[in-house]
């Protein structure tokens, strides 16, 4: 269990996070999404120990992550797969990080075969590619067989198989009931592998919810202009559709597709101006949640929202 | 305490920088001696006006400085490389003990900055002494043999563990590796030949308190005119270095964001 209270990290003039407060709880992946620059790695950081909060608290199993003597044995984290110094053997690497845990070779060994770079072992981290280094990164931390686990885009720079392989060991690091927290700067990645969403911008927490609802939520629906408003609402409902009337006059339908729409408009001679299909996909609705809080935004594009229509399948 | 010891200990273990310091500066013990063969067979063949102008044979004093910057650049980057490479911070979420850490580091630079120091310096000084001979003084400079040779040659040795560590707490407070190698240079040889500028009788003041020459002064028995200070106020000295230096360093490295 991860507990964050009313966090606070300011650097000079820039306040990364700003009283962020949740709970990551065991047996799920929790997506920690935001924009770049939203202040998730300074978060992660702040739970680890590594940055010291402005105020408020980051707290690991109830304790501050400083004062727990061998901690790898519960909590694993990979925050920068570069974070390795290039001289060194991948098994010299993780085996630095393990002799000040008390755990032996042999562990070492077996987190290598885990992540697939046995047969590189011996060779050293200067000649690894940046998908390499992420396995070796998870590898170190997945060393003490930890309760809790943090990673910090683990997907950058791995290939298709290597994604696939790290929503898989996400997926079975939390059915066997441990607490998962991955960031992401990409919500196509999180409907994939979390259970639950925390989504931040500009340091605060925007949005928590879990993954089902949040889809449900941005629902999909077939937009109707018609003359005959008020009768052809009659008829959707009859054939078994919800509709609404929206705001510009239009219905908002849910629950029939566009061909039996245009069937039952063309069955009753119903004029239709427009039937347009909508899919508020996962990835808008991030757009939509984290709009206001973009830290760093491409000049002239205008709102990201109205250009972006991706639809993306759970 | 001991599993971080023993990290520590694999770190410097496993990097060839490491092995390179430590190779370099092991070529001293070879250096040296070839330096004082050839100023003894010049001795051997100059006049014996020229020859009550000779300096001391013993090689050491111009060779020991760089097996001072080499531990001193191996003291820094035990720390400094960790920043560097971003290992730091990797390091800290597997031991997130702050001071223990360093003190870990401390234990490492010590130790191995002892062991070589104490190496050098003496590896030098007993293969010199048969190359010497039973030359008389001034060329000799341990007239009693190894009896006489054995405090300046601890000293010297000693200043090489004091520069490790010096360097290694530089290194906390900088971070970078390139900023404590030119502090450490400035420190260590820079500094003693700006001394040397000041008017009398500040450039023998200032430069018998500066690093280099506390090896001289810890093994004089007495205080001389060349180093004022007394064998115990270099000793003192040296360890105000070394408590300064990491203690700033410890300071530096358990407050500030990794």
């Amino acid at each position: 269990m991860i507990e964050v209270n009313e966090l606070s990290k300011r650097y000079r003039d820039t306040l990364a996070v700003d009283r962020l407060s949740f709970v990551v709880k065991p047996g799920l992946v929790t997506g920690f999404l935001g924009p770049n620059g939203a202040g998730k790695s300074t978060t992660m950081r702040a739970i680890l120990g590594l940055d010291a909060p402005t105020s408020g608290e980051a707290l690991v199993d109830s304790r501050h992550y400083a004062t727990i003597a061998r901690p790898l044995h519960q909590v694993g984290a990979l925050l920068d797969a570069n974070a390795a110094h290039g001289g060194r053997t991948a098994f010299q690497h993780l085996y630095c990080l393990a002799r000040a845990n008390r755990i032996g070779r042999t562990r070492v060994d077996a987190v290598l075969g885990l992540v697939g770079l046995s047969s590189v072992g011996g060779k050293r981290i200067n000649g690894f590619s940046l998908g390499m280094k992420q396995r070796l990164g998870v590898a170190g931390a997945l060393l003490g067989d930890p309760g809790i686990l943090l990673f910090d885009e683990p997907v950058n720079g791995l290939d298709p198989e290597g994604i696939h392989w790290i929503r898989g060991l996400l997926r079975s690091l939390a059915g066997e009931g441990r607490t998962v927290l991955v960031s992401s700067h990409l919500m196509s990645e999180m409907a994939l592998t979390a259970d639950h969403i925390l989504i931040v911008g500009k340091g605060r927490l925007i949005k928590e919810s879990s993954m089902t609802d949040l889809a449900d939520q941005f629902r999909r629906d077939v937009l109707v202009r018609t003359p005959a408003r008020d009768e052809f609402a009659r008829i959707l409902a009859a054939a078994g559709a919800r509709v609404q009337v929206e705001v510009g006059g239009g219905l908002a339908v849910t629950g029939l597709g566009q061909s039996r729409i245009s069937e039952l408009a063309l069955h009753n001679g119903i004029l239709v101006h427009e039937l347009a299909a909508r899919s508020a996909s996962l990835e808008d609705a991030y757009l939509q949640i984290t709009d206001a809080s973009v830290t760093y935004r491409a000049a002239g594009l205008g709102n990201a929202t109205s250009t972006t229509k991706t639809e993306i399948t759970r | 305490m001991n599993d971080i010891i023993a990290a520590e200990w694999a770190k410097i273990r496993s990097l060839r920088s490491t092995y390179y310091l430590l190779g370099t500066a092991l070529l001293a013990i070879i250096a040296a001696p070839v330096l004082s063969f050839l100023i003894t067979s010049s001795w051997d063949q100059s006049s014996l006006a020229d020859k009550a102008h000779f300096p001391g044979a013993d090689a050491s004093v111009a060779v020991m400085p760089f097996v001072l910057c080499a531990l001193a650049a191996f003291g820094g980057i035990v720390i400094t490389g960790e920043y560097g490479s971003g290992m730091m911070r990797t390091s800290l979420v597997a031991a997130p003990q702050r001071r223990a850490v360093l003190l870990g580091k401390t234990v490492v630079v010590a130790a191995t900055s002892f062991v070589l120091g104490q190496v050098v310096s003496f590896g030098i000084t007993v293969i010199e002494l048969p190359i010497i001979g039973n030359r008389p003084a001034p060329i000799n400079p341990w007239p009693h043999g190894l009896a006489s040779a054995a405090m300046p040659a601890f000293a010297t040795g000693l200043l090489v563990t004091v520069g490790g560590l010096i360097a290694l707490g530089i290194g906390a407070v900088i971070r970078s590796t390139a900023g404590m190698l030119v502090s450490m240079i400035t420190l260590l040889l820079i500094l003693p030949s700006i001394a040397g500028f000041l008017p009398n009788p500040w450039d023998i003041r200032v430069a018998a308190v500066l690093p280099l020459n506390l090896a001289t002064a810890l093994a004089n028995s007495t205080a001389t005119i060349s180093s004022p200070l007394s064998p115990l106020g270099a000793g003192l000295l040296m360890i105000g270095y070394v408590v300064l230096a990491l203690g700033a360093g410890s300071l530096v490295f358990s407050k500030r964001d990794a």
